[in-house]
């Protein structure tokens, strides 16, 4: 009887902190949801520089911004953009901003690699300093979805995002910066839109439990997100997302055209509703609007949604040429070497067929490519 | 009574939460365990010598640890790993077993024998462990992975598209 009077008197404690527990759980949960993460908690690390130093995010707490750089000695792109903060940071030294490049060349960095990232580094005459992403922790956590990426952080959250360097982004990207140093605007520029926070927590919320596959709790918050901010785009990519799981594309397409009437030109639902009406073979339609999306920026999703679509409608070389393009800016996404199956296997490339799915199953497995070597084409080694 | 007094809402969440906050290594097959304190931290020490690239020293260093402590089922899989990964695969099949004997139902490390089999060009050996894995596997993504290795190194495609569909399919984050 006193057990059972004591677990009353335990259970709502025991159930708020399990509440507390979820939430804080969920709200700090890895966000695959590039582009969209504006507002969001910044998610800690601790990452070692080239010497073997520990570096911590929160050792930075107090600088009015840290600026991430994900780069890689094997994008183009990225020595441009470590030569263009260099000059940032050479700029405005005491500004308090903070810039750390960190290093996304690969799943394991070898001791040949770091060699590289060394090379470079004194090659493009890096001051800042440089941390190895060993595990692409850092990477996975921040939802990179292009080398080089940028996310600017401010008071614990994420303030600024931009995937890959293109030319119009990257200006406005370093309009924003100067602006953080104290310089005035080059023109009169609109308040940059934040979600509300209430909506970020809904929207963290629901996408944990869609995670776990509870879809059912998923969708009252993802609603709830949008009535408290329909600007706000995450949920209702979400929402699409767990009508489509729940074999419901009409009300997916429905919520993906509705947020598009709201926000005519984002890049993130013309993805994803392109995405969506290529599987339900609405092909011509899909590939007007992944089209126009690939053609904006450089949201790695929209060229291999963009290349998925034109290898459904019998564009196979053009295909490939998307699919290419999208690895050019991530070599790491599942998603691409996935749909690249899927086209190798419709026009009946098993071999190719067969490495790309075992590509996407080695980066979801994180495989190190060291055990795997396979049997020598002789016979046993 | 009111159904939800048979089944709170609020149970549903506490349920969930404990689905969420099993480890994976309370779901790797219950591995016996005889470690002690300081056998616990060598332990975590060679994980990070492997993970930050020392091959050798990791291995030295979990040498250590199944000396001091023959049962470390685990330790003994984890060699194995790290073997595989310096390309010894006769040590590394030699670790996978030895680990089995004193945990049989250590699917971990029935993967990591067909995987070690593999390297060594064993296809059929290590196709009839890998099967033996994924009927003892819940979380068989890996043993589909290999199964799937082993598929398309006898060129048999469609097989090995099937096996690593599987292992999308199955994949669930954080379990081995």
């Amino acid at each position: 009887m006193k057990i059972m009077v004591c677990r009353r008197r335990f259970f709502p404690f025991a159930l708020t902190a399990v509440i507390i527990a979820v939430v804080t759980c969920f709200a700090y949960s890895v966000n695959a949801q590039a582009l969209l993460q504006t507002g969001k908690e910044a998610p800690g690390f601790t990452l070692k520089d080239l010497e073997g130093n520990r570096t911590t995010l929160s050792q930075y707490a107090q600088k009015k911004a840290v600026v991430l750089l994900f780069w890689s000695t094997w994008s183009a792109n990225s020595k441009k953009a470590l030569k263009r903060f260099e000059a940032f940071h050479q700029k405005y030294p005491d500004k308090e901003i903070q810039i750390l490049g960190i290093n996304a060349d690969n799943q394991t960095i070898s001791t040949e690699d770091v060699e590289n990232i060394r090379k470079t580094v004194q090659e493009t005459g890096i001051t800042f300093p440089v941390l190895l992403d060993r595990g692409l922790e850092a990477f996975h956590t921040y939802g990179v979805i292009a080398i080089p990426s940028t996310i600017v952080i401010m008071e614990g959250r994420i303030a600024y995002e931009l995937p890959g360097l293109p030319l119009v982004g990257t200006e406005d990207l370093f309009d924003y910066l100067r602006e953080l140093a104290g310089e005035k605007p080059r023109s009169k520029t609109e308040p940059r839109y934040r979600p509300r926070y209430d909506a970020i927590a809904d929207a963290s919320l629901a996408k944990g439990f869609a995670k776990e596959k509870m879809n059912a709790m998923a969708y009252p918050f993802f609603k709830k997100a949008i009535d408290k901010d329909p600007k706000y785009m995450l949920p209702y990519v979400g929402l699409a997302r767990l009508y489509e799981a729940d074999g419901n594309p009409k009300a997916a397409e429905a919520t993906l055209r509705k947020a598009l009437s709201i926000d005519g030109g984002n890049v993130v639902v013309m993805s994803e509703l392109g995405c969506l009406l290529t599987k339900t073979g609405k092909t011509q339609q899909a590939l007007d609007i992944l089209s126009s999306a690939a053609k904006k920026d450089s949201y790695t999703p929209s060229h291999y949604y963009y290349a998925y679509a034109l290898g459904k409608a019998g564009k196979f070389t053009e295909s490939l040429a998307a699919f290419d393009k999208a690895l050019s800016l991530n070599p790491f996404e599942v998603t691409i070497y996935r749909l690249r199956a899927e086209i190798y296997e419709d026009n009946k490339m098993l071999k190719e067929a067969s490495a790309d799915y075992r590509k996407a199953l080695e980066l979801t497995l994180k495989i190190d490519p060291a055990i795997v070597r396979g049997p020598a084409p002789t016979g046993p080694r | 009574m009111k159904a939800g007094k048979k089944f709170p809402p609020s149970c549903a969440v506490l349920i969930c939460l404990c689905f969420l906050m099993i480890s994976p290594s309370t779901v790797t097959g219950g591995a016996q365990q005889s470690e002690t304190g300081s056998t616990r931290s060598e332990f975590a020490d060679a994980l990070t010598l492997y993970r930050e690239g020392s091959t050798a020293k990791a291995i030295e260093k979990m040498r250590e640890v199944v000396k001091n402590d023959p049962r470390n089922a685990d330790a003994y899989e984890e060699m194995g790993y790290i073997l595989l990964r310096k390309g010894d695969f006769d040590d590394a099949l030699s670790a996978f077993h030895s680990a089995l004997k004193i945990n049989p139902r250590m699917r971990t490390a029935r993967t990591g024998a067909g995987l070690a089999l593999y390297d060594k060009g064993d296809l059929d050996g290590a196709e009839s462990a890998l099967t033996d894995a994924l009927t003892l596997n819940p979380y068989p993504s890996r043993a589909h992975y290999a199964l799937g290795l082993v598929y398309e190194a006898r060129k048999d495609y469609r097989k090995a598209i099937h096996e690593y569909k599987e292992g999308l399919r199955t994949y669930k984050p954080g379990k081995k």
